[in-house]
Formats: C-alpha cells, sequence, structure tokens
C-alpha cells in the first residue's frame, strides 16, 4: 500500500526534531483528519540551511513531513517557494490516493513557514 | 522474521482440521446437494452433518440453522426479513457496520430505529434498551461481543426484556463464536449471527439461528434451499468447513484454551501498560479472552500499525483513512473518548494458536515503536505551540 520511500522516510525520517532560535516555524493541523505538522528553519547566506521537521499523523504525513525537508534544505525561500505537489509526491515514491492529503500538508505548512521570512523581511 | 498475528478478530486461518474436512468437497465430492443422484447425495450428508454439528453449536434444532454466505448477511437477514416501514427497531451505536447500515437503509424507507448508545466502560445497559421500547418496536438487535473493545453484552438480560414486551431478538454473535457457550434459550433470542472465518473455519460462509416460528421474509429468494429461508447453491466445501469449525470451537470451550488466552491476553496489557499515558478502552467491563483494545496517548494509530507491521506484528486500528478525513472508531467515540484517544487507540487481538513468543514479541517491539512517534511528535513531550 505505501511504496518503499515512503516506508523509509517514515522508518528513518531524516531532519526530525526542532531548532532552538530557528528563523521560521510553522505549525498546521490537517482540520480533516487532525496530522499536525511542524517545521522549524534557519536561513544562511539567503539559502535554509538548516530544516527540522516534527509530526503527529498518518504514516504518509510523516513521509511527506520528512521529504519536504530534505528538497527544501539548501534552497533559497524563493526557489522553496516553486516547489509544487508533484516534486513532494515523487520524492515519495507516490502515495495512495486517500493520502494525497499528507503532501498538502507538508506543503502548506512549508508556505506557512515562508510566510514568516517574508513578514519579517 | 517471527510474525505474530494479533488481529484474529478481522479474521483467522484455516485449522489444519478444517482445511482436511473441506478437501474433499471441491474435486471428488462436488455434487449439488439438491440433486438426487450419488455425487448429489454425498454433499447433501455433508451439509447435514455440519448442520448438526451447529445445532449442537447453537443450542437448537437442526432445522433452526440457515446457512449463508457470513456475518454481514446474517445481519442484513435479521433487520430487513423483519422490520417494515412504521416499525420501530432497537440497536446500539456500538454494531458492526453490518447493522449500523443496514439500520441507516430500513430509517431511509420509514422504519423507526433508536441507536442505545453505551455506557463509559463499552457496555450496554438493559435499562436503556427498556426504556427505548415503543408500542411499534419489531426487533432488538444488540452484538454479543464488540469487535473493537472485545465487551461482552448483557444478551441474556435484554433477551428476557424482549420476551416480558413481544420484541424480536437478533444477536450479532460473529466476535462471541469460539469465545463463549452458545446457548441460544438461555440467550432468549429468536435469530444469532455467525460467521465461519472468525473462527478458523473459511471466508464466504456463515449461519443465521432462526428460531422456529419466527416470521422472517428471506434475503434472497430463488430455489428452495435452506427450507426457503436462504436460496442458493449450498457451498457445500464452505458449509462443511463451518461444521468443523465449530466443533473444534466448541472442544475449545471447555479443555482450558479459554483460560490460556485469557492469560496471554492479560500478560499482554500488563506489560503494554508499563508504558506512559496508555489505558485499556473496555477494560472495565466483561470481555472476551482474546482482546484488548489498547490507547497510546499522543500517537497516530495508523503509524502505529505501520511501524508494528514493520517489526512483524500485525495489530489493528480502529479507523481508517478516506480522502484526507480520518473517521475515528465509532465505538470508542460512542464511549465517550475524543478523536485523538479514539485514533490513538489499537486493538490486539489474539488467535486460540497464539503463543507465549507472540506476547513476547509484541512486548519487545511495541515500547520502541510508541517513543519513534511520540519522540517526533510535535504534540507529545511540552512542544507545542
Amino acid at each position: 500500500m505505501y511504496s518503499p520511500q515512503v516506508l523509509d522516510h517514515f522508518e528513518h525520517p531524516r531532519n526530525a526534531g526542532v531548532l532552538e532560535n530557528p528563523d521560521a516555524a510553522a505549525q498546521v493541523e490537517n482540520p480533516a483528519c487532525g496530522d499536525v505538522l511542524k517545521l522549524t528553519l534557519k536561513l544562511s547566506f539567503g539559502q535554509i540551511s538548516e530544516i527540522r521537521f516534527q509530526v503527529k499523523g498518518c504514516v504518509a504525513s510523516m513521509a511527506c513531513g520528512s521529504a519536504v525537508t530534505e528538497l527544501a534544505l539548501g534552497k533559497s525561500p524563493a526557489q522553496a517557494r516553486t516547489l509544487r505537489k508533484e516534486a513532494l509526491l515523487a520524492a515519495v515514491g507516490g502515495l495512495p490516493p486517500a493520502s494525497q492529503h499528507a503532501a498538502q500538508l507538508a506543503l502548506d505548512t512549508l508556505d506557512a513557514a515562508l510566510d514568516q521570512l517574508h513578514l519579517r523581511g | 522474521m517471527h510474525r505474530a498475528y494479533m488481529d484474529a478478530n478481522a479474521t483467522t486461518p484455516l485449522l489444519p482440521e478444517v482445511m482436511e474436512a473441506m478437501r474433499p468437497f471441491w474435486m471428488e465430492d462436488f455434487g449439488n446437494a439438491s440433486s438426487i443422484h450419488r455425487q448429489g447425495q454425498r454433499a447433501r450428508t455433508a451439509v447435514d452433518r455440519a448442520r448438526e454439528a451447529l445445532a449442537e453449536f447453537f443450542y437448537c434444532r437442526e432445522s433452526e440453522v440457515v446457512f449463508n454466505s457470513g456475518g454481514t448477511e446474517g445481519d442484513n437477514t435479521a433487520l430487513f426479513g423483519l422490520v417494515r416501514p412504521g416499525d420501530h427497531l432497537i440497536t446500539t451505536a456500538i454494531e458492526h457496520s453490518a447493522v449500523l447500515r443496514a439500520a441507516e437503509r430500513l430509517e431511509e424507507h420509514g422504519a423507526e430505529v433508536t441507536f442505545v448508545p453505551p455506557l463509559a466502560n463499552g457496555l450496554i445497559d438493559p435499562a436503556a434498551i427498556r426504556e427505548a421500547i415503543r408500542p411499534n418496536t419489531r426487533l432488538i438487535s444488540v452484538m454479543l461481543a464488540n469487535n473493537e473493545t472485545g465487551v461482552l453484552q448483557p444478551v441474556e438480560e435484554m433477551g428476557k426484556i424482549a420476551a416480558e414486551t413481544g420484541v424480536f431478538f437478533h444477536i450479532d454473535a460473529v466476535q462471541g463464536a469460539g469465545k463463549v457457550a452458545f446457548d441460544v434459550r438461555r440467550f432468549g433470542c429468536q435469530l444469532l449471527s455467525i460467521s465461519a472465518h472468525k473462527m478458523h473455519g473459511p471466508k464466504g460462509v456463515g449461519a443465521l439461528y432462526v428460531r422456529r416460528g419466527t416470521p422472517l421474509e428471506p434475503l434472497v429468494v430463488g430455489g428452495s434451499h435452506e427450507r426457503r429461508q436462504r436460496a442458493g447453491t449450498e457451498n457445500v466445501p464452505g458449509i462443511v468447513g463451518l461444521g468443523r469449525a465449530a466443533e473444534l470451537a466448541m472442544a475449545c470451550l471447555e479443555d482450558g484454551t479459554i483460560a490460556r488466552m485469557t492469560g496471554l491476553r492479560d500478560r499482554l496489557e500488563k506489560g503494554i501498560l508499563k508504558l506512559s499515558d496508555t489505558g485499556v478502552n473496555g477494560g472495565g467491563a466483561p470481555r472476551v479472552a482474546n482482546t484488548t483494545n489498547i490507547r497510546f496517548e499522543q500517537v497516530e494509530g495508523e503509524a502505529l500499525v505501520i511501524a508494528l507491521d514493520l517489526k512483524g506484528v500485525a495489530v489493528s486500528g480502529g479507523s481508517a483513512c478516506h480522502s484526507g478525513s480520518t473517521e475515528p472508531s465509532h465505538v470508542l467515540m460512542a464511549m465517550g473518548l475524543d478523536k485523538n484517544a479514539a485514533r490513538a487507540s489499537l486493538r490486539f487481538s489474539l488467535l486460540r494458536t497464539a503463543t507465549e513468543a507472540d506476547v513476547d514479541q509484541v512486548l519487545s517491539v511495541v515500547p520502541e515503536a510508541v517513543e519513534h512517534l511520540r519522540a517526533i511528535s510535535p504534540v507529545a513531550a511540552g512542544t507545542a505551540g
């Protein structure tokens, strides 16, 4: 039911945790299913130099939280903004139809974090 | 890797004796039990023998056993076969969807339905059933054992209430079969449904006890099979398997198997409860021997199911994700758990053949899996907000 990539992220989450004194932090809850994703990130020389995630949710939400940190790391906020759902889905080897919302939660949380940078800007 | 299967309430494997009993009826003794030639007679004899076993299992007459396709059909037949527009049906909020969806359809077609809620421990109070009775109440339908919590309902008391008030009584006994002794007279029911695959028999076959004289309209019409109560060529291998499974289930009720299962379940439960922020749903009520439903606060049940599966332990969560909207268990919600607690709950249900090694394996992998999920959660350990 889940791809090997999803299960790999689930068993071996990348960049799990929370950063102290982050440049941006966002926590978003999917109101439909109650999954919660939190991202904290730091910028250095205009790039996302560190990013961590925490999640309470299903396997798909955990995998997408983990994968979105890998995709965002090293990118400028503007580049990170352009991250598409298709790219995230590709990174986790696809999701079952009922779990597609997990990718949206990850992108929404990333957007919410990037909004903070903009507001501070 | 040794795999510990802890999902017996979902389904069970055939026991070897059941497989052997069924084997001849696929190819050699393949006859139609309605045919009068030799092949047909052999099939008929086998079906009759299984019917004897089921009559002993239910503690009823052979003519009161109707073979069908399983628990869902039995539940549907009981409700659709007795309740008409204008009638009133009493059932409970914690029934299997085979009863709940049938009750909702009856409502759409002009029947009245009362869904009695459980107490916080998962028990249905018989007094609440009595209070729900109206002049037009036709049927009470209550499950014997809940599939998620294992809580055993006081069906005998309900049967007395039904008898006193002249209301028909159906018991969905799918999750009680092979776990508690049946006696349909003592239960006071006119109808009782079971499924073979929950007690080490094959899938796709079950039986409905129909007390003589019950004006039950058949759900499936056609030929004159099953005394015109259920049309369709008999599933001879399946019925033979159900009969053998029923015999083995009766034996296990008397040979210490139930006490052994209780011991394993209790050790499992005690071991898991050593973890912080855990609790048993329905723990305060009488339960079948093989089931425990455990709440792991701050954990998403689906993630824990998959984490345990990857470590060789098969369990079940109460909820399923449907297009981004996780529906928490209606049973646990009716018992008063909030959505998060319901979604954090898992069911462990042991096979009759479960071993100490199975329990050891569960206890060796659950703590690590729970801690992994809690460690990564923004909600646990005070990092929220």
